[in-house]
């Protein structure tokens, strides 16, 4: 089945667990930094965008490895949610190139 | 020292949970703040050393699923959002500590268009579920009044009318809320 385009929220929470699983408010932290403080995730957007990434089986939750780490849960990407981040990469890419062959032929 | 407290019976409908969100915040500049909040009992507790913001946000996800609930909790406490409870019907109090200095937007719980229309999509299922209800009603009492000849059937006909058209105006409200 063809992907549909992600919303922004959904795009941040999946680079942002990329590397690694994080929580809430780190997903929050990075999503804001890699944005110049553009992107802001609300906790009820958080919330349903990672439930739902959930019901996909795009992320899933995990504990910390650490015990040391307090909080409890680990939101993590799987297999399929890396799929999905590296071809909504792909479509923008093209999107993007699509615009520079337009523009770069009009100037 | 016991706070004081206080008890308001004031009722709102679904469809003017903003209003009800208003009035809250308006109260908490008084120093009332929220301790349990609810569609037609909220109760409130004087201290003028703290004001906050509040939110209400609409799940019926977490009604009998207490893991998700406690998924949902921890996401907003994550965030800076204090729980307050939660009512029967999936609607849920939230709040954060108001900083003058901090712009208004920052206290959104929805951050964008897919997500808010969401949250009004839940609702607005939800309601078509009450109307369908109203009419299942109003064809059994129709049968049963046909049935007796027992003309107090009428009245509850027309209340499930009533109940059926009010709900669905309400309905509607929440469909001009999308963005």
């Amino acid at each position: 089945m063809k992907q549909e385009p992600l919303t922004e929220s959904y795009y941040y929470i999946l680079l942002c667990l990329f590397e690694e699983p994080s929580h809430g408010y780190g997903i929050m932290q990075k999503t804001l930094s890699l944005s110049n403080n553009r992107v802001k995730i609300g906790s009820g957007t958080m919330y349903g965008a990672v439930s739902n990434m959930m019901k996909k089986g795009w992320i899933e939750e995990t504990k910390s490895a650490n015990p040391e780490d307090d909080r409890k849960r680990l939101y993590e990407l799987t297999k399929d949610g890396r799929e999905v981040l590296i071809g909504e990469v792909k479509r923008l890419q093209e999107l993007v190139a699509s615009a520079k062959l337009v523009m770069e032929e009009s100037r | 020292m016991e706070k004081e407290r206080k008890t308001s019976h004031k009722m709102f409908f679904a469809w003017n949970y903003d209003k009800e969100e208003a009035m809250l915040n308006e109260k908490s500049k008084n120093g009332w703040s929220l301790v349990k909040g609810g569609c037609f009992h909220s109760v409130f507790e004087k201290d003028d050393s703290k004001r906050y913001c509040y939110r209400i946000d609409f799940n019926m996800n977490l009604l009998n699923n207490s893991e998700e609930k406690k998924r949902y909790i921890e996401m907003n406490e994550d965030l800076g959002w204090e729980f307050i409870n939660v009512t029967f019907n999936g609607w849920i109090y939230l709040r954060k500590e108001y900083r003058e200095d901090v712009s208004n937007e920052n206290y959104d719980i929805y951050t964008d268009t897919e997500s808010f229309n969401a949250m009004m999509d839940r609702w607005i299922h939800f309601s078509y579920g009450l109307i369908l209800l109203e009419a299942v009603l109003f064809v059994v009492y129709t049968y049963l009044l046909i049935q007796s000849k027992e003309w107090l059937y009428a009245i509850d006909l027309a209340v499930f009318v009533m109940a059926g058209f009010f709900i669905y105006q309400g309905m509607l409200k929440m469909k001009e809320k999308k963005k």
